[in-house]
């Protein structure tokens, strides 16, 4: 069978089984063992086996529950509510401060949880009813509380980042970690720009007198310094990375333990949440894991069949700009995850976006942060983002309808970053190379 | 004898079978979760001993490895008992008539349960040869393979047993509310 045929056949299939509506896992499953039994016979049971074994193994993939756990105790804790009244209190008293209150702190959080489904949840039940009440326009909020939650899975830690660098080869992760946190800062600056124009061109976007206590100087001080804790959990991850001192898997466990002893600093530690955090942590560790466990094989089968060296000839014998290519490689990304899961489509594309990568000779750090950057943006496109559904799931008020036409410029925006960090490499690989 | 009024629940009772399959779920979920804290700590401790006292374990690293594929195979019957497990529900969604979806989803439920019912085959398979030709695992801590190898047979076996349970009550019978929006 020629090397396209098997492609296609093998690709229709698996995304045949996942509309369907199986579980992602399952899918995966399911086409693994027809593609041993077809490709290798009941002899192949043991490659199938260890593939599972050898995911469920691996040292690297330890990160993924521990940035959730460390989310998961900072959120539950209600730690975090801390850091919302002292950014509260930092923000000055300019008009539309509730916009720039939400994009400060979702940058924040960003460095906190690698979620953006518990950023949005957690924006969307704190801020948003209290912005509704203010009198703040209702789809300019919900735009700029998409696009904070966002920024999660783009400044480390990030779930996404530790999937994509366990799988892929010649990158490692902790500069894809590192790589993430110019392009969130610059993409925050540019929502907060958009939201700022947005409000001087149409007043009526914020309320013109917000009740507010007077804030001094001295408040002003003391609200840092109460913010102080979230810097040792910030520092437990990006600081112990950027200094090379301990791996992300180390990183991610002094996070943990940071953010145990700001929810004791805080007051608000009890081992009925450490126990909550503990479940709900493993539940979706699992959840992600699993998929990953159930793809590894698939990636080598399309190997084994011919499928993946046959690609590599192919677009090696093409004689397309690289700057095409890259727009095609994003492209399929940006329409498929609209439909289809990010973990899922990441795993489908990784095997076969890998080769491409070393045909054109692009820098996996700047390409793979793009690819990042557009799964997020997939979570945040209609109709089937999953950061949609969870901001509905906690702003009852909103129409999905609403949240749908108020994810159109936050996706517009983040597109838009995207071009320029494809124009502009260094954006990406600047923090990565420096402290390489 | 009490006659439950018009605005009470009946709560019908579940065959011992299957408050058997919620016991053993819930005695995984719970272990998964120890598994976690355990994981958690091993790490704290590997990261204190190498840059505190400068003396690194030669075991920690493989434990972690270890029990992080319990964790993960011990959570998955909870995640198929609650219908969690990640899936594209456009189709499922789709379907208007309400009979008619609750015969879809039990349709993929029956799937799920065969193909990972296979899966359990292969792997099981797998793992009695490890025990029967005594494999060590690979590293510095090596302790018989089948030991953490049987952890997926057996997290899958309840997660299959889960996806039948569903298939013959439905998904309604442990959860009223769509779960495709997870938290990560």
């Amino acid at each position: 069978m020629e090397w396209y045929t098997v492609l296609l056949v093998s690709f229709s299939v698996i995304l045949l089984l996942m509309g369907s509506g199986l579980p992602v896992f399952v899918s995966f499953f399911f086409a693994n063992l027809a593609g041993v039994l077809l490709v290798i016979g009941p002899r192949g049971f043991g490659m199938f086996s260890n593939s599972v074994y050898d995911t469920l193994t691996a040292e690297n993939f330890a990160t993924v529950p521990l940035f959730i756990l460390m989310g998961e105790i900072l959120f539950r804790s209600g730690s975090v509510e801390v850091l919302s009244k002292a950014v509260d209190v930092v923000v000055g008293k300019v008009r539309g401060r509730m916009y720039l209150l939400v994009i400060v702190l979702s940058t924040i959080f960003g460095a906190l949880s690698g979620s953006a489904v518990a950023v949005a949840a957690m924006l969307g039940r704190s801020l948003l009813p209290q912005m509704s009440k203010m009198g703040y326009d209702s789809r300019l909020s919900s735009s700029t509380i998409l696009a904070g939650a966002s920024l999660a899975p783009i400044i480390p830690p990030s779930v996404l980042v530790i999937v994509i660098g366990s799988l892929v080869t010649n990158v490692s992760i902790a500069g894809l970690l590192i790589a993430g946190i110019i392009p969130g800062l610059i993409i925050a600056l540019i929502f907060a720009i958009y939201v700022g124009v947005r409000v001087v061109m149409n007043p009526e976007l914020a309320p013109k007198q917000e009740e507010r206590p007077a804030v001094s100087t001295k408040d002003v001080v003391k609200a840092i310094i109460s913010t102080l804790p979230f810097g040792m959990v910030i520092f437990s991850v990006m600081g112990l990375i950027l200094l090379g001192v301990a791996t992300p898997s180390e990183a991610a466990a002094a996070g943990v333990l940071g953010a145990i002893l700001t929810a004791l600093l805080y007051r608000r530690f009890d081992f009925g949440m450490v126990w909550s955090a503990l479940k709900s942590a493993a539940t979706i560790s699992a959840m992600i894991l699993l998929i990953v466990a159930s793809s590894k094989l698939f990636g080598q089968l399309l190997s084994f069949s011919g499928a993946t060296p046959g690609l590599i000839r192919f677009v090696g014998g093409l004689e397309i700009d690289p700057m095409v290519m890259l727009l095609l490689l994003m492209l399929v990304p940006l329409v498929l995850c609209m439909f289809m899961d990010q973990f899922a489509f990441m795993l489908l594309a990784i095997p076969l976006y890998e080769p491409i990568l070393k045909a054109y000779g692009f820098d996996p750090l700047w390409f793979w942060t793009l690819f990042l950057i557009n799964l997020t943006i997939g979570s945040i496109t209609p109709p089937f983002g999953y950061t949609l559904f969870a901001l509905k799931g906690v702003a009852q008020d909103l129409s999905i309808r609403m949240i749908y036409q108020s994810a159109w410029p936050t996706v517009i925006i983040f597109l838009s970053s995207l071009v320029l960090f494809a124009l502009v490499p260094s954006l990406i690989t600047f923090l990565p190379n420096l402290f390489n | 004898m009490n006659q439950p009024s018009d605005n009470q629940t009946v709560i019908r009772p579940e065959p011992w079978l299957v408050r058997l399959l919620d016991r053993l779920t819930h005695i995984c979920y719970t272990l998964s979760g120890l598994m976690l804290l355990l994981l958690a700590v091993m790490y704290l401790m590997e990261v204190f001993l190498r840059y505190v006292l400068n003396s690194p374990t030669v075991w920690s690293i493989d434990m972690i490895s270890y029990t992080l594929c319990a964790m993960v195979s011990m959570a998955a019957p909870e995640l198929a008992r609650n219908n969690m497990h990640i899936s594209i529900t456009l189709v499922p969604d789709g379907i208007r008539n309400r009979h008619k979806r609750r015969n879809y989803v039990r349709v993929l439920t029956c799937i799920s349960a065969l193909v990972i019912g296979y899966v359990v085959y292969v792997t099981g398979g797998e793992t009695y040869k490890l025990f029967d030709r005594g494999i060590l695992t690979v590293g510095t801590f090596m302790v018989p393979k089948w030991w953490i190898a049987v952890f997926i047979p057996v997290g899958l076996f309840l997660t299959a047993a889960q996806y039948i349970r569903l298939t013959i009550y439905g998904v309604d019978s442990v959860v009223n509310t769509p779960t495709q929006i997870v938290g990560r």
